[in-house]
């Protein structure tokens, strides 16, 4: 066999290769882009609620927001930047609101919880709103650390009776950045009062701080919201595939039943606290306590690539143990074997299309310049048969508009931009979106390449929410 | 061109050139992700060139028009979405900041001492004030308002129009609404966005 042909025999090869990785990331395309498509109607309440439409609910259900923090630097103005907006739906019509609203921000820093306390007590209307340090010295009795540890000494105190409302009680869950407007927390609070569901979740979008970020790191954030549209979809079927830690809303009882104490796997704190609480809810209460309350959050990319970085390999390394733990319990031995794949190979296919995109948008580019150079050329060939040529667009296709649609809903919550700019911004994340994509992708196959390793060492190290906090943060100290 | 001039125009042409050259380079993504590959596919059904590029062209506009429909019915519209100024105190600032606050008056009228309280944004021109104070139970007349902002210190003159009492850890203090009157556009949106 000569040189030439062992060239094309190698090129057909990688070509299969190329195409059954794109065919893996590509189903699961499929599966956002039908819900996307065919249940759209169900993902947003687009109607505007006005306070006088909260006001004539037969019953309002009490609503407690808590932004669970590390208290790390620059954590403070992002978390006043949340509050202020519940202060700001609270003033629309304060006695409404503010006998059934209150927050509460749990860090661990208590110089922050004294700052934020000091704060707090000066808001312009009478909303409860206190600040709870964790003790250094708490220990849950299952020794659960890092966010699940201050979850769960919340849970604790509840459990004792702080800050205890009769009636129907939900807790909203934050992240440090996390923002709700007026307009969406209205829309929150209707459903909430109407709602029999008791894990709900709603999508979140990512226009704050958005031009101090870096350039590839809003160009990657624009892959994430086309995710919530699955995220309607596992939440209302009642399978948490994944949940996330902000934006997520449980009812208080069960909450207070459950509890956050998840333990650790082999020594190793959890990190996706959000996703083992998921399962483990799941287990207890079956299908029927999960929904999807539409109402949007609005966050922050990371500031710089090695945040992107580091937050991906997290996610990845969460779900990673989630899977671990799930394996491991007795109650999940004792289902179906149906509902046992059901709960883990789904989870398995999302981290796996998450690492092969690493391989596949490396492997893509060439083939994809090498056939712009043949067709501008003039050259007339069909290196792959027509359906499987058609299937390769239709996912292209797919792919980039998952782009599209990130920026779309990025954008459209960027107020804070002229229109210019955001077309400006718009033409830039497609423009960056094939490195974008490599780069968010090498995170996950990272994660999943030292899992296979045996590395499997975390800490919690949120990402930082200011760009000096980010700039200031010792990423070599620590994952 | 004085020195000034040109850097004025650099200004002006800068953010142009920047939308020009992305919108090139996404041209080029779209061309290399989907024209090129639907180019290819479709060429053997489609032999002739400039009918093969039409082609391609409306199928990519069609697939992209379904996406568009999906994006309009699933994000805000004009009419239902969050006023402006409500999206734009989202995006930064404190939850709250001192004021200090007393009745305005003119000539030899007795100047009293201001109220310190704690205020909000709270709607077009509006702002609420909370007091340790009861006395501004009954007043209704024009205050004086300093905002001390993280970024700086503004004044204004604002309408009361209507106050509360309120019990804040057993002790009774004062919430006021109110309009502010007479301030320039960027003051006010210096004060509603709160130092951003």
């Amino acid at each position: 066999m000569d040189l030439a042909a062992i060239g094309v025999a190698l090129a057909q090869a990688l070509g299969y290769l190329l195409v059954a990785l794109i065919s893996i990331i590509g189903l699961r395309m499929l599966y956002y882009y039908a819900s996307f498509f065919f249940h759209w109607p169900r993902y947003r309440h687009l109607p505007a609620v006005t306070t006088d439409d909260v006001g004539a609910l037969f019953e309002l259900p009490f609503v407690k927001i808590q932004i669970t923090t590390q208290g790390s630097p620059g954590s403070t103005e992002v978390i006043e930047r949340g509050i202020r907006n519940v202060v700001a739906l609270a003033s629309e019509a304060p006695d409404l609101y503010c006998p059934k609203l209150s927050i509460e921000v749990v860090t661990e820093s208590v110089e922050q919880q004294r700052r934020l306390e000091d704060d707090l007590t000066r808001l312009p209307v009478l909303l409860d709103a206190v600040a709870v340090a964790v003790p250094l010295a708490y220990q849950t009795p299952r020794g659960t650390q890092l966010k699940a540890r201050a979850l769960h000494y919340m849970t604790e105190r509840r459990r004792d009776g702080f800050n205890a409302r009769p009636g129907k009680t939900f807790i909203v869950h934050y992240d440090e950045e996390s923002v709700m407007v007026p307009d969406e927390l209205r829309k929150l609070i209707r459903y909430l009062a109407t709602t029999d569901k008791q894990i709900v979740e709603g999508p979140i979008y990512y226009p704050l701080e958005y031009t101090d970020t870096s350039a590839i790191c809003r160009a990657m954030e624009a892959n994430r919201p086309l995710t919530c549209f699955e995220c309607r979809e596992v939440m209302e079927s009642g399978t948490p595939l994944h949940l996330h830690g902000s934006n997520l809303v449980i009812d208080e009882q069960l909450e207070n039943e459950l509890g956050w104490d998840i333990g650790t796997l082999d020594g190793q704190p959890f990190v996706a606290e959000d996703y083992v609480f998921g399962v483990l809810a799941y287990l207890r209460k079956g299908p029927e306590a999960f929904g999807w309350h539409g109402s949007v959050m609005l966050e922050q990319p990371p500031f710089s690539f090695k945040s992107a970085f580091r937050q991906r390999f997290r996610w990845i390394l969460g779900v990673l143990q989630g899977q671990a733990m799930l394996r491991r319990m007795p109650q999940f031995q004792s289902l179906p074997r149906r509902e046992r794949l059901r709960l883990t190979w789904p989870v398995r296919y999302r981290v796996l299309t998450f690492a092969l995109g690493f391989p596949t948008g490396v492997m893509a580019v060439p083939y994809l310049l090498y056939q712009a150079v043949a067709t501008l050329t003039g050259q007339e060939y069909l290196p792959l048969p027509l359906p499987v040529m058609l299937w390769l667009v239709l996912v292209g296709f797919l792919w980039f508009n998952s782009v599209v649609i990130g920026v779309w809903y990025n954008l459209s919550f960027a107020q804070q931009l002229a229109p210019s700019d955001r077309l400006l911004e718009a033409m830039r994340a497609v423009a960056l979106a094939p490195v974008a994509g490599i780069l968010e992708t090498v995170a996950g196959f990272w994660a999943v390449v030292n899992w296979l390793r045996g590395e499997r060492v975390v800490r919690w190290r949120p990402t930082p929410k200011t760009k000096g906090a980010d700039r200031a943060m010792n990423w070599t100290a620590s994952r | 061109m004085s020195e000034l001039d040109l850097e004025r125009a650099v200004t002006r042409v800068r953010p142009v050139a920047r939308l020009v050259g992305y919108s090139l380079l996404a041209l080029v993504t779209v061309a290399l992700y989907l024209v090129i590959p639907l180019m290819v596919t479709l060429r053997s059904l489609v032999p002739n060139g400039l009918a093969l590029v039409v082609l391609v062209i409306l199928l990519i506009a069609l697939g992209e028009w379904v996406i568009v429909r999906v994006l309009v019915q699933t994000s805000p519209q004009r009419e239902t979405a969050a006023q402006p100024r409500e999206r734009r105190q989202a995006f930064s600032g404190p939850a709250a900041f001192d004021v200090d606050i007393r009745p305005w008056v003119t000539g030899n009228a007795r100047r009293e001492l201001p109220s310190i309280g704690r205020a909000l944004a709270a709607g077009p021109d509006e702002l609420v004030v909370r007091v340790g104070s009861t006395r501004w139970r009954n007043y209704r007349g024009v205050v004086n308002l300093t905002a001390f902002l993280p970024s700086k210190t503004l004044t204004a003159k604002a309408r009361i129009l209507r106050a509360e009492d309120v019990s804040v850890r057993g002790r009774v203090q004062c919430v006021l609404h109110l309009r502010l009157i007479g301030i320039s556009q960027e003051d006010e949106h210096t004060l509603l966005a709160a130092g951003a």
